[in-house]
């Protein structure tokens, strides 16, 4: 009797809602790959802009440490005045609108992070509740980041997106209970695919791209001329510095100190040669995990489409363009 | 037409040149005033860099297209006047010409 009602009861979802066909794994697997991307995108932004807070910093002690190339010394005491961490107004003031862009990117991919985790949870146990709450954010955040992205981009268009998950039902067991989950799953599909394509699109926009992108590569440069000064200064050793090198060659040989300490000048010099080399590098990969971050959602946005077709998802590209943003971020400045 | 990323790469290539040149400038310089002038390039040029990624330097025109050509003679000027050597006041004018032309392409491209 029981499995006569529950088919009648389909039969009647069927007739007359539709039927949802939908891969509950797929789904699963979306959901890991969307909170591993945007994870990674967020970080990256957070941590570029700590950075920003903390320039001023090194570009006062860039500029005392580089003080000691002046040879005379009522001269440098003039070089010396000079170096500070005061940076003019127009300067601070372009500073502060870097770093909002910077920190609504953060706080959008952050969000979209906790949305997939909800998104995921939905899929495990049904967790409609705590996913209406995070794609709530998620879009104010993304919105956000939409407004400030129109405001520097004039003649741009970037309407806000809202969200149309609904969670409401009746108490349904069985069949209907699992034809509810996946709406809910489809309809969370759809919201994550508007959230991810309009994040791209801001990301997208060449403004925001081509000033991320050299920005991103000026932080490597920054560090790498502060870093430049250090050794020059003897405050790092520049066998220390060169150390990174000889690991490359492989053989496990160290490098001998007693040279490095009577022949400084020479060590020094490598170590800067090396340093500006390595930091070069880094300033080239740098932009190459912008782009990486953009197929992420870019990629995103297509598995989405497969689900809300009910097709299978491929997420190993995704997870691909994550680690090769994570695998940067280790090497990224950091103000901690 | 020039696009806005070789616009910003104009510019920032000037930053870079003054900010990885400055303990050669700086050992190279002969009175204080030198000293200061060198700083001060540098803290023009950095202002300019960061003014034009705060913007975006997405305007186009011929304004902009004369201004991108005059900073990449200055760039050229530049590197010349370091690869003879050049005496600090030579090399110092032509230093504050490169941020001047980098200076007059954020203005003119800038939104």
């Amino acid at each position: 009797m029981s499995v006569l009602r529950l088919s009648h009861g389909a039969i009647f979802l069927c007739v007359f809602t539709g039927c949802v066909s939908l891969d509950k794994d797929a789904a699963s697997a979306l959901a890991l790959a969307g909170a591993t991307a945007s994870q990674a995108i967020g970080d990256q932004s957070k941590s570029a802009n700590e950075t920003v807070a903390v320039l001023p910093e090194w570009w006062g002690v860039t500029s005392a440490l580089n003080c000691a190339s002046v040879a005379d010394s009522q001269m440098r005491s003039e070089c010396l005045k000079q170096a500070t961490t005061a940076v003019s107004p127009a300067l601070q003031s372009d500073l502060a609108k870097i770093s909002d862009v910077l920190k609504k990117r953060a706080a959008a991919a952050l969000q979209l992070r906790t949305a997939y985790q909800s998104f995921g949870n939905l899929v495990a146990y049904n967790a409609g509740e705590e996913l209406r709450t995070s794609l709530n954010l998620t879009f104010a955040s993304v919105n956000s980041l939409l407004d400030s992205v129109q405001k520097l981009t004039p003649g741009a268009a970037f309407p806000p997106i809202s969200s149309t998950f609904v969670t409401s039902v009746g108490k349904v067991g069985g069949f209907l209970a699992d034809q509810h989950q996946k709406k809910q799953i489809l309809l969370a599909s759809k919201d994550l695919h508007t959230a991810v394509s309009s994040f791209a699109d801001a990301l997208t926009v060449e403004r925001n791209k081509v000033a991320s992108e050299s920005f991103l590569a000026q932080l490597a440069h920054e560090q790498g001329t502060l870093y430049a000064a250090l050794i020059r200064s003897g405050l790092i050793s520049p066998k220390d510095a060169l150390a990174p090198l000889v690991t490359t060659l492989g053989q496990g040989i160290p490098l001998s100190q007693a040279y490095a300490e009577k022949n400084s000048q020479v060590a020094s010099a490598a170590a800067v040669i090396s340093f500006n080399a390595r930091t070069k590098r880094r300033e080239e990969t740098i932009i190459s995990t912008y782009d990486a971050s953009l197929a992420a959602l870019r990629s995103l946005a297509a598995q989405h489409q497969k689900i809300e077709e009910g097709a299978s998802v491929s997420i190993e590209g995704i997870i691909k363009d994550a680690q090769s943003i994570t695998a940067d971020l280790q090497s990224l400045p950091s103000s901690k | 037409m020039t696009v806005a990323q070789e616009r910003i790469e104009s510019i920032r290539r000037n930053y870079n040149d003054a900010a990885d040149n400055e303990p050669d400038d700086l050992a190279a310089a002969r009175t204080p005033a030198q000293v200061t002038a060198i700083q001060a390039n540098l803290a023009k040029a950095r202002s300019i860099y960061f003014a034009a990624i705060a913007d975006g330097l997405t305007k186009n025109g011929d304004d902009v297209e004369e201004a991108f050509a005059l900073t990449v003679i200055a760039e050229e000027t530049v590197k010349e006047a370091r690869a003879r050597s050049a005496a600090v006041p030579d090399l110092l004018s032509k230093l504050r010409a490169a941020t001047s032309a980098a200076g007059k392409l954020y203005q003119v491209a800038s939104n």
